[in-house]
């Protein structure tokens, strides 16, 4: 499962650094900056949502684990990026919060 | 005896025997035909006892399955009594006759059952989608509302007569109505939160820039930061009269104008940025690392420990020229450093 949320992000993470390195001509650029740009937007939201509820899980248990504040600190860092429409940075930032977490969650599954 | 006469009964003896058997093999083609009749008035009961269920027990209020099933079961009363006089290939026939009558009758009554299922779950959507309606006031959805309304009073009403192939279409079409409703609105819902995140989010850029254009005293960048603040103001507006689509528009373009006057301020991410910010943190660590290494306190320590980590990958990224990773690694040390002062009560200054 995790495998394949990573594989999912890289394929979408190269696609999209394609999409965003790719020079578009001066009649067309304005309306494929605009798609590049729903695109991360699209992405980044979807992974902040993974994040947001594997955060509010865990919080509950572990709300002062340093496991718990390093993932909360990488997703705020990534919001900083993602505010700045550094988007690739942020969305890397943001899958490293939740690789934190799907860890932590692991370690609470095996010893509860 | 003559030749002629032996002929003759030959002949005659012939004719006797060729009589006996066409006799008895009409008897035996009889018997097997009474047989075949028995089998087909016997399913054709079974069929009529199924359709009495449902159009009589069940009370179907259709008039023409009623009028069907009666015909049925006369034409299979009359069929049994061919099949008792004999006559197996009438019976057989007005069996087979029944048989289609009450197939039909049954096929009526089913769908009135279906029919009135739907009612109750109609019922349940068009109560959910008139509350959402209410809440949104959105007005394609009212109007659409309003026809599902009209369409699910008139099937009941078709229902109530009997017609329930009337039934059945009106209030297919109420049901497909209010489902329409229903994702519509959901949609929309879904729309509006995205939305609000993302007028949120600029909000909080806002924040942020203001104080360091400010203090930056650069009129360029001040002059954008007011524009990109007049852009959110508007975005909000649109948003508050339900325009969505445009609100999200602005408040990205509000972003763009905030984020260049940033960059006027802060400078872009450039290689000589990023080792002053590693070398800031790398300052602040050595500065803190006795009082949280020996502050006996795990959290901390841990905090100190990943800190570490993460500036030992900006450096390597910095290596990498991968910049603004390389900034985002030291900004996440320093921040780590930060929260493990704060669990010892002390602040970085």
């Amino acid at each position: 499962m995790r495998r394949l949320a990573i594989f999912s992000l890289a394929m979408l993470l190269l696609g999209l650094g394609c999409a965003s390195r790719t020079p578009v001509s001066k009649g067309g650029s304005e309306a494929s900056h605009q798609v590049a740009v729903e695109s991360w937007l699209l992405a980044y939201d979807q992974q902040e949502e993974r994040y947001l509820s594997l955060y509010e899980e865990l919080k509950e248990k572990r709300g002062k684990d340093p496991q718990l504040i390093e993932a909360r600190e990488l997703a705020s860092v990534a919001e900083e990026f993602y505010l700045m429409a550094e988007y690739e940075t942020a969305l890397e930032l943001l899958q490293q919060a939740i690789l934190f977490l799907e860890e932590r969650r692991k370690v609470e599954e095996t010893y509860p | 005896m003559s030749t002629k006469k032996l002929t003759e009964m030959k002949l005659s003896l012939g004719l006797i025997i060729t009589v006996l058997v066409i006799g008895l093999g009409a008897q035996t083609a009889n018997a097997q035909g009474g047989v075949e009749a028995r089998r087909e008035l016997e399913l054709t009961d079974a069929l009529l006892l199924k359709a009495q269920r449902l159009v009589i027990d069940e009370g179907c209020p259709s008039k023409k399955a009623h009028e069907l099933l009666d015909q049925a079961r006369n034409l299979q009363q009359e069929a049994w009594m061919a099949h008792n006089r004999g006559q197996h290939r009438l019976a057989l026939s007005g069996t087979r006759a029944a048989r289609g009558l009450a197939q039909e009758a049954i096929k009526i009554a089913e769908r009135w059952r279906f029919v009135v299922r739907q009612i109750q779950s109609t019922r349940e959507l068009l109560d959910e989608a008139t509350k959402m309606v209410r809440v949104s006031q959105n007005p394609r959805a009212a109007a659409l509302l309003e026809m599902a309304l009209s369409q699910f009073e008139r099937g009941q009403g078709a229902l109530r007569e009997g017609q329930i192939e009337q039934a059945f279409h009106l209030l297919k079409n109420a049901n497909k109505l209010a489902r329409e409703i229903i994702t519509m609105l959901q949609q929309e819902d879904v729309g509006r939160e995205r939305v609000g995140r993302e007028l949120d989010r600029t909000d909080r850029l806002i924040d942020k820039a203001r104080p360091l254009i400010e203090e930056s005293g650069d009129e360029k960048a001040r002059a954008l930061l007011d524009r990109g603040v007049q852009t959110q103001i508007k975005a909000r507006e649109f948003f508050n009269q339900g325009r969505y689509e445009l609100a999200h528009q602005l408040t990205l373009n509000a972003r763009e104008l905030l984020v260049k006057a940033l960059r006027m301020v802060e400078g872009l991410i450039s290689p000589e940025r990023v080792t002053g910010a590693i070398a800031a943190t790398d300052e602040l660590m050595e500065r803190v690392r006795s009082i949280i290494m020996e502050s006996q306190n795990r959290e901390a320590v841990a905090l100190f420990l990943s800190a570490g980590n993460h500036q030992d990958k900006a450096k390597g990224l910095l290596a990498a020229q991968r910049y603004e990773l390389a900034l985002a690694q030291t900004k996440i040390a320093r921040r780590l450093v930060d929260r493990a002062l704060e669990l010892l009560g002390e602040a970085s200054g």
